[in-house]
């Protein structure tokens, strides 16, 4: 029940930077990058480094953002009922 | 109604609870701040133009200028309260910055042009998200 209604406020405020962000795409190309010799070995593991950051960046934005949503619909809704907290 | 209910279990199980007060403290968050969206705004934008420097001597001081201003957002987001999610977001950017800081100005590294773009471009994908987000925060009563 909790676990359905998490997912259907996901999907209803619809946002999901870490799909967008495509962190994985970025991990394969920076490969490529490295063996064609346009990354020395410690920069590419610093960027590699910076790509799990990166992921953990977009999964605390995705909560933010459902948080923010939630708390503005019950904002809405405090202001429609005419309460004063 | 439907999503009025969903909201309201979603609420309490994001808060990873059951009870009022927890509920309470993931509706107490902090809100809509013009300082911290300028200063993230700033960062994103610094990334941009630094990126146009690689490969040139003046991108030693767009590093300086970018990690300044991200140390700034990450020091004003700390400042608020109830800004968790902020707060990860910012210091996590930090210390990708703190990499590009390093090699260019404390390690002086020699460094590729592809490091330089890729970082630039890291950075400024980052601080857009980062500055969506925070721009979409709910605003105060």
């Amino acid at each position: 029940m909790i676990d359905n209604a998490m997912k259907e406020l996901e999907d209803w405020v619809g946002n999901n930077h870490t799909e967008l962000a495509d962190w994985a795409k970025d991990a394969r190309s920076l490969t490529e990058e490295f063996k064609a010799g346009d990354l020395s070995e410690d920069e590419y593991k610093e960027l590699m480094e910076d790509l799990k950051r990166s992921k953990k960046i977009s999964d605390a934005a995705d909560a933010l953002a459902v948080r923010s949503k939630a708390v503005e619909l019950i904002d809405n809704i405090i202001t429609s009922a005419g309460v004063i907290l | 109604m439907k999503h009025l209910l969903i909201l309201l279990v979603a609420v309490m199980s994001l808060s990873g609870c059951s009870t009022l007060t927890d509920a309470w403290d993931y509706y107490d968050m902090a809100r809509f701040d013009n300082n911290e969206y300028m200063l993230a705004n700033k960062v994103r934008t610094q990334a941009n133009l630094g990126a146009r420097k690689c490969g040139t001597p003046e991108v030693n001081q767009e590093v300086s200028r970018l990690w300044e201003t991200t140390l700034e957002l990450k020091n004003y987001a700390q400042s608020m309260e109830k800004n968790d999610e902020t707060v990860t977001m910012t210091t996590e950017l930090l210390e990708i910055v703190r990499g590009l800081d390093n090699r260019y100005n404390i390690d002086k590294k020699e460094t590729s042009m592809t490091y330089c773009t890729r970082k630039f471009g890291n950075i400024e994908k980052n601080a857009t998200i980062i500055t969506n987000v925070i721009g979409k925060k709910p605003r105060e009563w």
